[in-house]
């Protein structure tokens, strides 16, 4: 009995020393500072010739100091103590949202501008389609043969004085460069209070598979003919904190623009997947100041909103935000910020043509909580980087913003992926910030996945 | 050995894995994140705010305040193995302390037993592998085979169990479901059981046909479910006011079943089926007069059902669900009156059970700006559908109760979150249409990533007090306040 207590003891005792050295042999995986310290328009200066830059402007038609009578310069860092001496500049290039963030201690990084062009394979598929998009009546985008979208820019060659230049420059920029597939770990939510603290944290995967309108990848542009009605297949699911870990999110979106997703939840607490409705697009998403509706800036179905191009003009854009490789896994390189966590200090680069399009709800049911957004799409490259939100009493509710740190670096990370290091949404009526930060370490493009993973059988083994 | 000598030494390495462990944020890693860790320690109070528990009046109990008092540290450990297999375990350390309570006498709080429980106790302490098993996926992820004691939740239903029979319930420590948080109630007292659940996606050519996918399970021994010991709090079994010995009549057979799972358009579908016995018992009074012992025997059942959710998303912005259970052999207490002239064992009665829920996530912006609240609503009723009136006029059980031949349920129950769901309010309210009830009102609270607080009253009310049919009223002792504090890592 004795003997029998003994072995029990030393056995949970040792397994415990072994797990502590195990664990401090894990602290390795860490970039050095030479992997890490990469800007993210390396690999387009590097290897010119892996990007097509059609339609790219090498240098802008006009530089800043041009545009703002030399008021705001490359360089210069607009703080809440010299805002009020560029303040018609920096509406004019950013928009009232942006000021009266910096007004509350957002830091502005201005920068020189730098070409954002678009993986050689990508412009491939855009000239064997271009001239080929079409909207329908319905207000879907479609080859001339009636089929959807086969990939590619739809629009490449899109004019301002089109009548429906405001839907086209949004079709271009959710065609936009995105890989066939792609995977992000340790994706890192932050809730951020008035004073800046961190108030909580959700860090989560987020998978994609495109099946139609792929570009890159075998089988292409569709996956097989029984998914062509579906533009990807994505699961998202919660890595932490504990008592969400294993929530994951299934989702199918439609090619078809007057229809919402299929969503699908498994829920560890219940072990089982339930049905989501789609229906509440802007419901806070997790409880942060983003919805579902918010992501990638404006995320909804085109056929179910107003598109109407507001002007054409030159922005101070996040491109090229951030001058290395982050990483949130490793608790590493986080996210430069001022105010706390609050607000990002990030670079912002003139973009000469930036597309500012009004998006309005056809009916209240389409969207109960906002009156409209105006977003931006960055013509060229057809990124989206701006987005504010108004409620229904017209006031300034919401930015979102998309924070882009550029191509992989060809070393440690994929050339051919690009990399955003934010998604980030603020609340100007509350005072209130929900950083996203994403770990470019754990971020893969075309990573070859296939359908069966796209399934609620994953959601339950990776779910538990 | 001692089971809290093994408490305290797993806590101290416990202490060991918290200093050796890479930091993320709050799940800890090793071996280069293969191996990962994470757990909560959770104190848990359940304050008794109801007259006394009548199953306890044999034993001449006074009325007590404090029906539980658990403190309990869980791990789950996660090996990734290679990328095709892992291996996941649940282990828990947990302490009953309600027989602080001077009116409470001493009872087993943890009195489940059975082959492969992997547990050691004593009366009021338990460390057990609550789950372990091994997953694996082919490289073409079509087939996922996992192997261990785990669990199984089948079916649409929120609160209540229709389809959701393939693991029993460990009700011994904290009485019925209810009482737990309504949306993770089964999870907290389902029991992980042996078993062999093989997941196959079945290639569809057909268009809109997809994520098609048959689960089979093989369970190679029965475990019936626990119910509270005699003298706990939550003692819920009238007959032992008798002091009838109970002896249980465990099967020895396999239990088996199959679900066929897809999603066709727009509409989610499952197909099930599951061989196995009744997990919570029937009494049958035979032996009582040959030699004073009640038998709790676990007759064997066929289930066969169905599930569909659908989304309408664009009209009516809800999801619809259907349950559908259908027994051919229900089994049924016998129904004699223990002192009469007939004597019978337990009974089989063809039963369907059915279930049809809304959800309806729906901005009330007076009430939340910003997140919705989630609205559900169900529909649930219960047929006999053979000898209704035998069932319902002759069958009496020991309580002086019997089974209904039709019993209609409603619940409604709403929840939102508040500052970045922090604060997340939540109710339960369920209604017998023989007007007895049950409701719940809780709330969590998110201090922090690591520390969360839950509290939530539960009563249970009404006229009609049929504990044969399990109405809530029958459970009128039972009403508590429930505080929950847990630090999560």
């Amino acid at each position: 009995m004795m003997i029998s207590q003994c072995k029990c003891t030393l056995t949970i005792v040792g397994l415990g020393i072994i797990m502590m050295v195990a664990g401090m042999c894990g602290l390795a995986s860490a970039l050095t500072d030479e992997e890490a310290n990469i800007p993210g328009y390396y690999a387009i200066e590097t290897y010119p010739d892996n990007y097509d830059f059609t339609g790219i402007w090498k240098e802008p038609p006009q530089t800043l100091d041009q545009i703002t009578g030399g008021k705001i310069k490359d360089g210069m860092v607009i703080t809440k103590d010299n805002v009020e001496s560029v303040k018609a500049e920096l509406i004019s290039l950013a928009g009232e949202n942006v000021y009266d963030m910096v007004k509350r201690g957002m830091e502005v990084t201005v920068a020189p501008y730098k070409p954002w062009p678009v993986p050689k394979q990508f412009m491939v598929a855009t000239n064997a389609n271009r001239g080929n998009a079409v909207i329908s009546e319905d207000g879907n985008l479609r080859d001339k043969d009636g089929g959807w979208w086969k990939g590619g820019f739809p629009f490449p060659d899109l004019q301002k004085d089109d009548p429906q230049a405001g839907m086209k420059a949004w079709y271009n920029q959710i065609n936009t460069y995105d890989g066939d597939d792609f995977t992000h770990d340790w994706v890192l939510m932050q809730y951020i209070s008035s004073a800046g603290s961190v108030e909580r944290t959700v860090a989560m995967t987020w998978d994609r598979l495109f099946l139609t309108g792929r570009e890159i990848l075998d089988p292409k542009p569709t996956y097989a003919d029984k998914f062509k009605d579906i533009t990807f297949k994505e699961m998202v699911y919660v890595q932490d904190p504990m008592d969400l870990r294993g929530f994951g999110n299934l989702t199918y979106r439609y090619n078809d623009q007057n229809k919402l997703d299929d969503a699908f939840a498994y829920i560890p607490a219940m072990r089982r997947v339930r049905r989501l409705t789609s229906g509440q697009r802007f419901d806070a998403f997790v409880g942060c100041d983003a919805a579902i509706g918010d992501f990638r800036t404006l995320d909804v179905p085109m056929g179910r909103w107003n598109w109407k191009l507001v002007e054409v003009k030159p922005k101070l854009t996040t491109l090229y935000a951030c001058d290395y490789i982050t990483e949130n896994h490793n608790a590493m390189r986080l996210h430069p910020s001022t105010i706390g966590n609050k607000f990002p200090k990030m670079n912002w680069r003139i973009w000469p043509e930036v597309w500012v399009i009004e998006a309005t709800p056809k009916t209240k049911q389409d969207c109960p909580v906002y009156s409209k957004k105006i977003v931006w799409s960055l013509g060229g490259c057809w990124k989206s980087g701006m987005g504010v939100a108004f409620d229904s009493q017209g006031r300034l509710w919401k930015t979102t913003q998309n924070y882009f740190y550029g191509y992989g670096d060809g070393k440690v990370l994929d050339k051919n992926a690009h990399y955003e290091s934010d998604f980030y949404t603020y609340d100007h009526q509350i005072d209130h910030a929900s950083p996203w930060h994403i770990d470019f370490a754990h971020r893969k493009f075309n990573v070859g996945f296939k359908p069966n993973r796209f399934s609620t059988k994953y959601l339950q083994r990776y779910g538990h | 050995m001692n089971v809290r000598r093994v408490g305290v030494l797993t806590l101290i390495c416990f202490s060991f894995l918290l200093f050796g462990a890479t930091k993320s944020w709050a799940i800890l890693e090793y071996m280069d994140g293969k191996l990962t860790l994470n757990g909560f320690l959770r104190t848990q109070v359940g304050i008794h705010i109801a007259e006394s528990n009548p199953n306890l009046a044999y034993m001449g109990e006074d009325n007590h305040h404090l029906s539980m008092w658990r403190n309990w540290v869980q791990l789950e450990p996660n090996y990734q193995v290679t990328d095709n297999l892992s291996v996941y375990s649940r282990l828990t350390f947990a302490n009953e302390n309600a027989r602080m309570d001077d009116s409470i006498h001493s009872f087993e709080a943890f009195p489940k037993d059975y082959p492969g429980d992997l547990k050691m106790e004593d009366d009021n302490n338990m460390l057990e592998v609550a789950e372990i098993y091994a997953d694996y996926e082919n490289e073409a992820e079509t087939l996922w085979v996992r192997l261990g004691k785990q669990q199984v939740s089948w079916g649409q239903s929120d609160g209540l169990r229709l389809l959701d029979v393939v693991n029993p319930l460990d009700q011994s420590w904290h009485g019925v479901n209810l009482l737990e948080p309504y949306l993770e109630a089964f999870d907290n007292l389902r029991e992980s059981i042996w078993m062999a659940r093989v997941t196959a996606a079945i290639p569809s050519c057909i268009e809109d046909l997809h994520d098609v996918q048959l689960e089979m399970l093989a369970i190679p021994n029965f475990v019936p479910s626990t119910l509270p010991a005699p003298g706990s709090p939550y003692h819920l079994q009238p007959f032992t006011n008798l002091g009838l010995p109970v002896d249980e009549n465990l099967p020895e057979g396999e239990e088996w079943g199959l679900r066929l799972m897809g999603v066709y358009k727009r509409l989610e579908w499952s197909l099930n089926y599951l061989y196995h016995y009744q997990d919570e018992g029937i009494t049958d009074l035979r032996r009582v007069l040959v030699d004073g012992t009640a038998e709790l025997d676990h007759p064997r059942v066929n289930s066969y059902g169905f599930g569909l959710s659908y989304d309408d998303n664009l009209r009516t912005k809800a999801v619809y669900r259907v349950e559908f259970l259908y027994e051919p052999d229900a089994p049924y207490e016998s129904g004699q009156d223990p002192f009469g002239a007939m004597f019978g064992g337990p009974v089989d009665r063809r039963t369907v059970r059915y279930l049809i829920g809304i959800d309806r996530p729906t901005f009330v912006t007076w009430l939340n700006p910003t997140r919705t609240v989630s609205f559900g609503f169900q529909f649930i009723q219960f047929h006999v559908l053979e000898d209704r009136d035998d069932l319902e006029e002759d069958m009496i059980t020991l309580n002086g109760s019997s089974v209904k031949k039709t019993t209609t349920l409603l619940s409604f129950s709403a929840d939102t979150g508040y500052m970045q769901d922090r604060v997340k309010p939540n109710f339960l309210f369920i209604y017998d249409e023989r007007q007895s009830y049950y409701n719940q009102i809780g709330c969590e609270f998110r201090f922090t990533d690591n520390w969360i607080g839950y509290a939530a009253v539960s009563y249970f009310g009404g006229e009609d007090k049929n504990a044969a049919n399990s109405d809530p009223g029958s459970l009128y002792w039972m009403d508590e306040v429930m505080l929950r504090l847990t630090y999560q890592f």
